[in-house]
């Protein structure tokens, strides 16, 4: 089973719905109550707590406002779903059961909400091995009076830690450097993407070479009176079948060595 | 050991030869997903298109063939477009449909697919295949922001100017059940296109979290690489979709019409 984070943006807070049935009715998943629990890092360690059970075929919303006072601030609060309670503290990530099912797998609904309006997407994180990397191109820029665009960058690793890396913003047509922020392991980074002088045709890629993320592309107008949310593939997901990671590392080398400080 | 192996016994009807997608015969193959058009009075469409070729590192000119379907997925027009390098191409599909199609469009809503002419050597050299599964983006009504929806599947593949659907399918039915709470208050639509080489019965059931009961059912048939779209209005209590049929993965496209939210089950 995966993580479920609660997300956080600019002029809203996180809403994470979890479902306890499985997302089809034949890949044999077990109908039985689970754990509820919340994890996240304090002090150089991971803790988890329970929140609750849920029944077999029941929901659960979990808002930011109801673990604010569990987790220390700018803490990623990480959610899951177990059958049982998982160690209070840890100096590794907790291994949650593999999923009973794959396709899909088991997914909550991810949600941001502002006073007049909501988004959501469907999905989940597992933690990213210490040497992976990010490559993304980014075409979900939105234009017009009081847009303001984000990019939202969520990294989980076993270690308990807040590792710094640097995150560089290119253009792909000129493949200039437009931007270089430094980012935070296990939390979500965000990340203005209005002070690059982009325009509706430009390409942003993002890399960062030493940590992977989810990268979710949040906008909103008039300070969340509307709001929008997706996220964009990893590099391999233009390419099916065969041996589509070779094509991936190839992707990454190239526009690694292309794209330089 | 003997509970797994007797787990994955049972489950053979369900899973043995039939995968989400099959792989196509001829490495030519462009391949791209089912995305679904709409222009009605509500909603607009757009699609985010980039140029594969050039991000493989490719200089020279690439191209796409954009492919309607209608909604008995019958293809209706066809639009080549140059790519720009390193540029992001908004195609405003409401517009082609509207403004390029010499043919009267009157449908509200279809699919579409977007071929990449141009495969970089490594991708076959791999024994790989380029799959467009992009960024379609909608407008409701006045609203300020698109909503943007990716691409998942490799549904359909062209050689030359035959198509093949790739999208996989079983023996016996299965239920796609969404992880997805559905407000009560709100209205949806809940599109499902059928990637398969045939025509495929759906049942779409709205079941609630409450009691567990069905309080609605609806039944129809999708054409290959047709799309259906279902309105569910007055919806009274929190509830849950379940999509019965023998696609092996009856993944919908959720539209909120509340807030305009629109998302991939």
């Amino acid at each position: 089973m995966s993580y479920y984070p609660i997300l956080k943006a600019p002029y809203c807070t996180g809403k994470t719905t979890l479902y306890n049935f499985p997302p089809n009715d034949w890949e044999g998943a077990r109908n039985d109550k689970k754990v509820i629990n919340l994890s996240y890092i304090d002090d150089g360690l991971w803790h988890s707590e329970e929140l609750g059970e849920l029944a077999h075929g029941d929901y659960q919303i979990i808002n930011y406002q109801d673990v604010k006072n569990l987790v220390p601030d700018n803490a990623l609060p990480l959610l899951s779903l177990t059958r049982n309670k998982l160690e209070k503290k840890s100096e590794e990530l907790p291994k949650l059961a593999h999923s009973e099912t794959n396709v899909p797998q088991y997914r909550s609904t991810l949600g941001l909400v502002s006073k007049d309006a909501s988004t959501s997407y469907q999905g989940e994180i597992n933690y990213f091995p210490l040497q992976a990397s990010l490559l993304t191109f980014a075409p979900f820029l939105q234009f017009g009076v009081n847009i303001e665009n984000y990019v939202l960058l969520i990294n989980l690793e076993k270690v308990p830690q807040n590792r710094l890396v640097e995150l560089e913003v290119y253009d792909a047509h000129s493949k200039l450097l437009r931007k270089t922020q430094t980012i935070h392991g296990n939390q979500i980074n965000i990340i203005s993407l209005d002070d690059m002088e982009f325009d509706n045709q430009s390409l942003p890629v993002i890399i960062c070479r030493d940590m992977a993320f989810i990268p979710l592309f949040f906008s909103c107008a008039d300070q969340g009176r509307f709001l929008s949310i997706e996220h964009t593939h990893p590099p391999a997901s233009m390419v099916v079948h065969g041996s589509r990671f070779s094509a991936q590392n190839y992707l990454k080398e190239y526009w690694f060595s292309q794209c330089k400080k | 050991m003997m509970k797994n192996f007797i787990r994955k016994l049972i489950l053979l009807p369900w899973s043995f030869r039939q995968p989400l997608t099959s792989i196509p015969k001829n490495n030519r193959t462009m391949i791209s997903d089912l995305f679904v058009w709409r222009r009605d009075g509500n909603w607009k469409t757009s699609f985010e298109l980039l140029n594969i070729a050039y991000l493989f590192g490719r200089l020279k000119l690439s191209q796409v063939d954009i492919v309607f379907f209608d909604t008995k997925g019958n293809i209706f027009f066809e639009k080549t477009v140059d790519l720009l390098n390193g540029c992001r191409q908004i195609i405003d599909i409401s517009e082609v449909l509207e403004n390029d199609c010499k043919k009267k469009v009157i449908d509200d809503f279809g699919t579409f697919s977007v071929f990449h002419r141009n495969i970089p050597n490594i991708i076959r050299e791999l024994n790989s295949f380029v799959a467009e599964r992009g960024y379609v983006s909608y407008y409701y009504k006045d609203s300020q922001l698109a909503s943007y929806v990716h691409g998942n599947l490799d549904s359909i593949g062209k050689v030359n100017t035959s198509y093949i659907s790739l999208g996989g399918y079983g023996l016996f039915k299965r239920n796609y059940n969404l992880q997805y709470q559905l407000d009560a208050g709100c209205s949806y639509d809940i599109v499902i296109t059928n990637p398969c080489q045939k025509s495929k019965k759906i049942t779409i059931r709205i079941i609630s979290f409450n009691n567990g009961k069905v309080i609605k059912s609806f039944s129809t048939s999708i054409n290959s690489r047709a799309a259906i779209v279902h309105n569910l209005k007055d919806i009274q209590e929190p509830c849950r979709i379940s999509i019965e049929s023998r696609m092996v993965m009856a993944r919908p496209i959720i539209f909120k019409e509340n807030n305009m939210d629109v998302f991939h089950g």
